[in-house]
């Protein structure tokens, strides 16, 4: 039973940080979305392209590289983020996108 | 005590613009900026990426009198290349300037122009400015810049610049200003040595 009990105690330390991102939200899955954006040159675009994403519903995590103009979205699993949309907020933030993989 | 210093320190530093004026829908940003003529404080908020609106106050130090704007900057097309961006900026304002007893309407507006890549930065800028008896003039200004290393999103980013400004009207004469710019985060600060003496600092935060 003791064994039982550090072993469930010992799961929970450590999958609960596992699951939590950098906001403090715990979320379930996730799936990526690689996104490929010209015009991404400096950190002030790519806070814009982050601001926008968190507000998102459903897109729990934003990793960007600027050597890589790569914009990747981690969306919880059942969260419909089609491509079209992906686009819209991207060239209304002033940018253009030149791929999407899934 | 640091706040009046730095404070101070602004007031007395000579000046040039900021680049992006425009930041995100929800935005705010506060810009210092301290050039050879003039030291300005702008507040502005982004509505939609492309508009801004805010007010600004300049005071103009040898001529000795203030403007108090409402500032309009847009961002009138911008060129995304695979590596690289290019903007046109309008950046516009229009109060009342005011100093030795009168007081009169007062409106400037400047394009900028400038391409960047990870490596480097080049900008034109201009700027009208009118304020019926305080003062009238027109301005150029040009940049050039080079990233001395590469940083990941997140890091400082250092840049060394030289900035040429030309007076037409007053001084008519081209001046240097070698500066570093400083960038991380929502922060980024320029500054630099007027080769005909001057200290240049700008200040821009966004939140």
């Amino acid at each position: 039973m003791k064994k039982l009990f550090l072993t469930l105690a010992a799961i929970t330390f450590f999958a609960v940080p596992a699951l939590a991102d950098h906001t403090g939200k715990t979320h379930g899955p996730l799936h990526t979305i690689t996104v490929k954006v010209e015009g991404m040159v400096c950190d002030f675009c790519a806070r814009a392209l982050e601001k926008v994403f968190y507000q998102r519903e459903g897109v729990e995590g934003v990793d960007i590289n600027l050597d890589e103009h790569v914009v990747k979205l981690d969306v919880t699993e059942g969260t419909v983020l089609p491509d079209e949309e992906i686009t819209k907020l991207i060239t209304d933030s002033g940018y253009n996108v030149s791929s999407i993989t899934r | 005590m640091r706040f009046a210093a730095l404070f101070t320190f602004l007031l007395l530093a000579p000046a040039t613009a900021q680049a992006r004026p425009v930041s995100w829908p929800g935005g705010w940003m506060l810009m210092l900026m301290n050039d050879l003529d003039s030291n300005a404080a702008q507040l502005n908020y982004t509505f939609t990426p492309r508009y801004a609106v805010g007010v600004q106050h300049e005071y103009f130090r040898d001529e000795k009198f203030n403007i108090d704007a409402m500032t309009f900057d847009a961002l009138l097309k911008r060129w995304n290349m695979p590596d690289a961006q290019a903007n046109l900026w309008l950046k516009s304002g229009a109060g009342i300037a005011y100093g030795s007893g009168n007081a009169d309407p007062a409106a400037y507006a400047g394009l900028e122009i400038d391409w960047e890549n990870r490596h480097l930065f080049t900008l034109y800028e201009n700027r009208i400015f009118w304020a019926d008896d305080h003062e009238k003039f027109v301005k150029h200004k040009a940049r050039v810049g080079i990233a001395p290393y590469i940083g990941d999103y997140g890091d400082l980013h250092t840049w060394l610049m030289l900035q040429v400004d030309y007076d037409a009207g007053k001084h008519d004469t081209f001046s240097l200003t070698p500066m570093v710019r400083l960038f991380k985060g929502n922060t980024l600060v320029e500054a630099g040595y007027n080769l005909d003496g001057g200290i240049l600092f700008n200040f821009t935060q966004q939140f």
